[in-house]
């Protein structure tokens, strides 16, 4: 296969151009209602637990607030489900012919997707992130449960989220969150109707199956020792409080994404009406 | 470009449709593919576009398998489907997002079929009806100058004057490079247009004859009464009498009678 055949810049250039011009006015409600969510989240959030927001500072140290991780954690998950939304109109026929009949590549039509919803949702998600929490700063710094406690609500920098998870973990969340969108990218090809609904449904499922299996394990090998789930996985320190729990999730993580993607490319190579 | 070489399809837990189908098509040409209900007409299409894998056989569409959907091939295939839609967008958004995809797409030449089809760029494709929703389908298709077109029932829905119309505009838009695939039941609409008629039936090609060599083996004729006839292969009773196929004895020429052709084909009167 020649490599203009797999891959030209030109073509997923037009796609790209293709999909924001058809879908147009998809696409900016989708985003508006990402941008209006987030700073509604917000402003809902700080009035009402205004602490999480705050730095406290002591002497010879400060405590990180989570209150901007955990909606980071949410808008990632909104954005997920805008991700999930790539494939998931092929269930049609029509939509499927239409799709097939695109003069690109397999690699291309797999690619235009990922640059649109993904490099670009994440960087218009990272952008509102930004400005809401600037904004909702704003809007709250007067109201009433925020003077009364003497609270101040420092400018927003992106620090507050990493710190907001504890350093060690913000790689590990955000590669887990990247790969459950990929997951959501990829998996809604598999299914004609209601694709992302089942994608989330299996998540679920074969989550609970996987522990149903380790519990079965601990069961079998440890009998008598644990009751009903109510079990922990016996964990050592491999390097610098690095444990082997750690290892494994984050290694699941940090590779599933790009199984994920091979996958997909396979699924819409074989695609068929 | 077509060429099908012993080609087995076979739907899941279903009889095979094709068994042991060769075809060849050449370009410049408009091609009527006719046959009965369930008979593959759509599929075999669907094939030609790669939107089936192949099973068995071998397929070569200008050049290219279909089945591996390269770029340069779809670039040069446009496809009329039975079943379509279009985004809720007007017609001159959607042209300006869809026809860079096409290298050989033709601007001018779309805005004359728009203007013959009396379609107006700024009308939202939602809102038209389906037969001018379906007109436009046409009128891009066309424009879009590749090489290879497959319009499966183009004229559904479209009502009589549009139907004469893109029988007009049909004929005077396709070029030598060019080949047009039409599968439709309503034989009467392409009977003046198509040099070429196939017949499939029973998972096998049971018809294959150009215009020229069917003008040249059949005559086509309405007479009042069967009384006195010799050699008739075919007829059917009609308002004005018989309608008969008779088998070319002189230099004479009839004009075409497409729906008498299929029937004696699909009743065996009429073998390739």
């Amino acid at each position: 296969m020649k490599s203009n055949d797999f891959f030209n810049m030109k073509r997923v250039g037009l796609l790209v151009k293709h999909d924001l011009m058809i879908n147009q006015n998809k696409y900016l409600l989708k985003m508006l209602v990402l941008f209006l969510g987030l700073y509604a989240s917000m402003v809902y959030f700080m009035l009402s637990n205004p602490s999480s927001f705050i730095i406290f500072y002591y002497k010879g140290g400060h405590i990180a607030p989570n209150g901007y991780a955990q909606l980071y954690i949410f808008g990632l998950i909104a954005l997920g489900i805008f991700v999930g939304g790539s494939f998931s109109d092929l269930g049609s026929k029509v939509k499927r012919t239409s799709f097939m009949l695109l003069p690109a590549s397999t690699f291309e039509k797999i690619v235009h997707p990922f640059l649109l919803r993904v490099v670009l949702g994440i960087a218009c998600f990272l952008l509102f992130f930004w400005v809401d929490a600037h904004l909702a700063s704003l809007t709250v710094a007067r109201a009433p449960s925020i003077l009364i406690k003497g609270l101040v609500l420092e400018p927003f920098t992106f620090a507050q989220v990493v710190n907001g998870f504890g350093n060690d973990d913000f790689v590990g969340f955000t590669f887990a969150l990247f790969s459950f969108g990929m997951y959501l990218f990829v998996v809604p090809l598999f299914f004609k109707k209601q694709a992302l609904l089942k994608a989330i449904f299996v998540f679920f499922v074969g989550m609970f199956m996987y522990m149903s299996f380790f519990v079965l394990l601990a069961h079998l090998f440890h009998p008598g020792t644990f009751h009903g789930f109510n079990f922990s996985f016996p964990d050592y320190n491999i390097y610098k409080g690095l444990t082997s729990i750690d290892l494994f999730f984050n290694s699941i993580a940090c590779i599933s994404w790009m199984f994920l993607l091979f996958l997909g490319y396979f699924k819409l190579k074989e695609l068929k009406l | 470009m077509i060429e099908i070489k012993n080609l087995v399809f076979q739907y899941r837990k279903k009889k095979p449709l094709f068994e042991d189908l060769s075809l060849r098509m050449e370009n410049g040409s408009i091609v009527g593919l006719l046959g009965k209900n369930g008979a593959g007409k759509s599929t075999l299409l669907n094939l030609m576009a790669g939107l089936i894998p192949l099973q068995q056989g071998s397929m070569v569409v200008n050049g290219f398998e279909p089945c591996k959907r390269q770029p340069i091939f779809l670039a040069d295939v446009c496809m009329v489907p039975e079943e379509f839609g279009f985004p809720s967008t007007s017609i001159d958004h959607y042209i300006k997002a869809t026809s860079p995809l096409y290298p050989t797409f033709d601007c001018e030449k779309l805005d004359r079929i728009l203007v013959e089809f009396e379609l107006d760029r700024t009308s939202k494709l939602n809102q038209l009806s389906h037969g001018q929703r379906k007109k436009f389908l046409i009128a891009f298709t066309l424009a879009s100058n590749c090489k290879l077109l497959i319009l499966d029932e183009p004229t559904n829905g479209l009502d009589i004057p549009s139907k004469s119309l893109f029988r007009k505009i049909l004929v005077g838009s396709v070029t030598e490079q060019q080949l047009v695939i039409i599968s439709t039941h309503q034989v009467k609409d392409i009977d003046t247009i198509i040099d070429k008629v196939i017949v499939v039936e029973n998972g096998k090609i049971l018809f294959d004859q150009t215009m020229e060599n069917i003008n040249k083996q059949w005559y086509f004729e309405t007479v009042p009464s069967l009384n006195g006839l010799d050699g008739v292969l075919y007829h059917e009773s009609s308002m004005a009498g018989y309608k008969v196929i008779l088998p070319v004895t002189d230099e004479r020429e009839s004009p075409l009678d497409l729906e008498l052709l299929f029937n004696s084909i699909i009743n065996h009167s009429i073998q390739n």
